[in-house]
């Protein structure tokens, strides 16, 4: 738990990291619509091409992003096991009771897995470049529309914003309590998944008296501060694009024009050979 | 920087804070706790004072009162005449008195300090120059201008103390109450936070209150509120609090290792002067030879 | 029983920009009856080196020898470990949450492998060594006590199942001074009990002078000083390195001696400092 940066802005002097926060998010947005849109292998490597590039471009280790993609593998497997039992597919390769695997089946689980694990480091790119101010800020910005039908926004981003601060908070607190409860006797990595499950009580506990102790508290520090005392609220932070944003999104509709172009395989012309039918299916 | 305190303070100053006969209690369900009872206390512009107490004494109780977070069953509080019941103007009152609690972790809703801090002076409406202008002064008032682009998170205590501090500093407060902000902090930093305010109080001129059971940060107040059951048992100059042992035991407070021990060898016959400090203590043992 | 440190390292987040050496290098042994103080600024490694004695950190360079076992080795019993070395958290009355105060305390004994009613026996009795009252607080949740009360309910959860050696992370902090009194006798208590070995993390070089046989002083994860707190405290320069602070008695005999007058006592606690002052003015 303790050396859980997952997910955690990452420090770094780059390009990414001067982006406007709008911008990024709009970006991961289309990042998320094309990764659900593609739909051969071809279309798929241009988009892991993309990551490695932003990644890249953001200064962080390549390491860092697939040490974020750990933390899903299970699910990533569990999902692909799934898709590749239950997928019907023609070209049957073994079949048993309900069970068959197909070829179309394994790279249907393989797009899957892959579709998965994309998602996961597109967005922690955006996570690791971006601060939890920039995040919030970002939002509340893009969310303005909403403001003007009565949504309250800003209360939406402040809660956001506190969110994320105790986020490192709390987990750390987990780690301090689960460190108590462990010299204690306890143990959290033995028995089933029931013994398991309920070993988790004396964390939890604690870790919710905590957790409303300290909302208590913050309450009353928001009070103090004055939280909601008038309408006409200012902001201190202020976001300016520059030219880099206009770069960035050149650069990603580039990529995201070429990516639709290799997923419907527009020149239609091009016949693959008969071997290589696979990466266009 | 220009500063924002008229230098207003001594006894000709005029009272910031009245508290009238004040008592409330605590109510849950059947159960009730006694908060404060029967409290009168003024504070004039510009003063450090001090509520002593222990744990339980009702000194919380009574900071709380005084920015409006809860209001008197009986009496009246009021700051520089507003009635903390009024309702109308408690934001008003609130940016008067600026409070800091004890968790300091508690009291940040940002991740980056410089925004932090903003985030009073945004609820009231500031315009966005003069919060630059004022996260720059809070910052270098409590001596962490080089952090303002930060986390907090990997602050000491005493520093996230100081950037809680701050916070309220940048609403501009008449009035600083620190409730039991030094409680949960190491020697050195509440060495930072006692280096901090009576630096704010004898060079800006700020009204501070300060919320403890540590006598020796009381030494250098202008005048000390010993509380006890929710009573207020003992008022005065430092001096005059800490050489009456018996209302300090009374209190369930422990007297600064010198002034016990002055206090032990007058008891035994020795014609030294009652010591609040180490040093005093040197100097009037020395002075016997 | 002995605990035996030798070149000690850690590090957190290894290769990273938020990468942090904790401990460089510490070599020392705790000898049973010790009552050891640990002591350095915050961030000094104090907490880590701690926590590797009862293996809630995985020695990842150097060795640890608790009696003879071995804590490198692959297969360590870690539950008779964690029997053997009781530790108590910073603040520890965050870590209750059974829904009596009873059953709270027996959490430990019955992780220790005790049965129903020896955990019950158990739990009683540290309850009653804690100051409590047990009739009165066994059925009571845990939340409904006062503040020192849970702190010492906390301690009984950690000493029900009679450790031989005691870690204790700064166990005064936020107390009040009645609160601190408190546990401090009770620590001084249990030495004369179960108790054989004491390791206190503290910053309140007062308790340190008063209470520990002898003084480890960390600096940035480097152990500075391995001695006891007469030696330390009448150490300047060691005192400069680390700011630390003397305690106030020792600051006071300090403060007398450049004055001229000598006291024949090291002074460690305020006691032995007015004893000392009653026998120089013949009181």
């Amino acid at each position: 738990m303790r050396d859980m940066t997952l997910g955690q802005y990452y420090p770094a002097d780059s390009f990414t990291h001067k982006l406007d926060p709008r911008v990024k998010l709009l970006l991961v947005i289309a990042f998320i619509v094309m990764v659900f849109l593609v739909k051969n292998l071809i279309a798929y490597s241009a988009i892991i091409l993309c990551v490695v590039i932003g990644t890249l471009v953001s200064r962080i280790p390549l390491i860092k992003v697939l040490k974020s993609i750990k933390g899903i593998i299970f699910l990533v497997l569990f999902t692909a096991v799934l898709n590749l039992i239950f997928h019907k597919g023609e070209t049957v390769l073994w079949s048993w009771w309900r069970i068959t695997i197909s070829v179309e089946g394994i790279f249907f689980s393989l797009k899957m897995a892959l579709r998965l694990i994309l998602l996961v480091a597109g967005t922690t790119l955006l996570t690791y470049t971006t601060t939890p101010t920039g995040l919030t800020d970002g939002m509340e910005s893009l969310m303005y529309p909403l403001k003007l039908i009565k949504v309250p926004t800003h209360d939406i981003a402040v809660i956001m914003s506190i969110a994320l601060r105790f986020i490192p908070i709390l987990s750390e607190e987990v780690d301090k309590i689960m460190m108590a409860q462990k010299a204690r006797g306890a143990s959290f990595d033995t028995g089933g998944i029931v013994k398991r499950a309920k070993a988790l009580l004396p964390v939890l506990i604690p870790l919710f008296v905590s957790a409303f102790r300290r909302a208590d508290e913050l309450a009353l520090a928001l009070d103090a501060r004055c939280y909601n005392a008038t309408p006409n609220r200012t902001r201190y932070q202020v976001m300016k694009l520059s030219y880099r944003d206009v770069i960035a999104v050149l650069g990603t509709a580039v990529f995201l024009v070429s990516v639709i172009a290799l997923n419907m395989n527009f020149w239609g012309a091009y016949v693959p050979p008969e071997n290589l039918w696979w990466l266009f299916s | 920087m220009n500063d924002i305190y008229s230098p207003e303070r001594g006894a000709g100053a005029h009272e910031i804070i009245k508290v009238e006969n004040v008592s409330y209690d605590y109510v849950s369900g059947e159960q009730v706790s006694r908060g404060v009872r029967g409290v009168s206390l003024t504070v004039r512009k510009g003063e450090f004072v001090v509520l002593l107490g222990h744990n339980g004494s009702g000194k919380s109780t009574l900071a709380k009162l005084l920015n409006g977070f809860i209001v008197p069953a009986e009496g009246k509080v009021t700051v520089e005449g507003i009635d903390t019941r009024d309702d109308k103007r408690i934001y008003e009152l609130r940016a008067k008195v600026g409070m800091v609690f004890q968790n300091a972790d508690n009291q940040m809703v940002a991740s980056v300090i410089e925004n932090d801090i903003a985030f009073g002076p945004e609820n009231l409406g500031v315009p966005r120059d003069e919060i630059e202008k004022r996260i720059s002064w809070a910052l270098d008032a409590v001596n962490m201008s080089e952090h303002r682009r930060r986390s907090p998170n990997k602050l000491s205590g005493g520093q996230k103390q100081r950037i809680a501090i701050a916070a309220i500093l940048a609403m501009y407060p008449d009035v600083l109450i620190l409730d039991e902000s030094t409680a949960m902090l190491d020697p050195k930093g509440r060495g930072e936070i006692m280096e901090t305010i009576s630096r704010l109080n004898k060079e800006k001129g700020l009204t501070v209150i300060l919320i403890t059971h540590y006598m020796d940060e009381a030494i250098a107040a202008d005048r000390i509120f010993v509380m006890n059951e929710g009573r207020i048992i003992k008022e005065g100059k430092p001096r005059e609090v800490f050489s009456d042992t018996e209302k300090i035991a009374e209190a369930k407070l422990e007297l600064p290792v010198a002034s016990r021990i002055s206090a032990e060898l007058r008891r035994a016959g020795l014609d030294i002067p009652f010591a609040l400090t180490d040093e005093e203590l040197a100097e009037g043992l020395c002075r016997l030879k | 029983m002995q605990i035996k440190v030798e070149d000690l390292s850690y590090v957190y987040s290894p290769k990273t920009p938020f990468e942090k050496v904790a401990l460089d290098g510490v070599s020392f042994t705790v000898n049973e009856g010790d009552t050891i103080g640990i002591i350095g600024s915050t961030g000094s490694g104090k907490s880590t080196l701690c926590q590797h004695f009862n293996a809630l950190i995985r020695i990842s360079h150097g060795k640890i020898y608790v009696g003879d076992k071995d804590l490198t080795a692959r297969k360590l019993d870690l539950l008779a470990l964690r029997k053997e070395i009781g530790m108590l958290f910073q603040f520890p009355e965050y870590q209750l949450f059974d829904d009596t105060v009873a059953k709270d305390v027996e959490f430990g004994p019955k992780n220790f492998g005790y049965g129903k009613e020896e955990a019950a026996r158990l739990a009683e009795e540290a309850l009653v060594m804690v100051g409590m009252n047990y009739a009165e607080v066994k059925n009571k949740s845990p939340f409904e006590l006062s503040g020192g009360e849970k702190r010492r309910a906390a301690i009984a959860g950690v000493i029900a199942s009679k450790p031989s050696v005691l870690v204790l992370d700064e166990p005064t902090a936020g107390l009040d001074p009645i609160g601190k009194r408190e546990i401090l006798e009770l620590v001084n208590d249990l030495k004369k009990s179960f108790l054989k070995t004491v390791i206190m993390i503290s910053h309140n070089m007062d308790e340190i002078a008063a209470n520990c046989n002898r003084v480890i002083v960390l600096h940035n994860g480097k152990l500075l000083y391995d001695t006891t707190p007469e030696q330390l405290f009448s150490d300047p320069e060691a005192i400069a390195a680390t700011d630390l602070g003397y305690p106030h008695s020792v600051h006071i005999k300090r403060l007398l001696a450049e004055r001229g007058i000598e006291l024949d006592t090291p002074a460690l606690d305020a006691d032995s400092l007015l004893a000392a002052l009653k026998r120089r003015y013949s009181l």
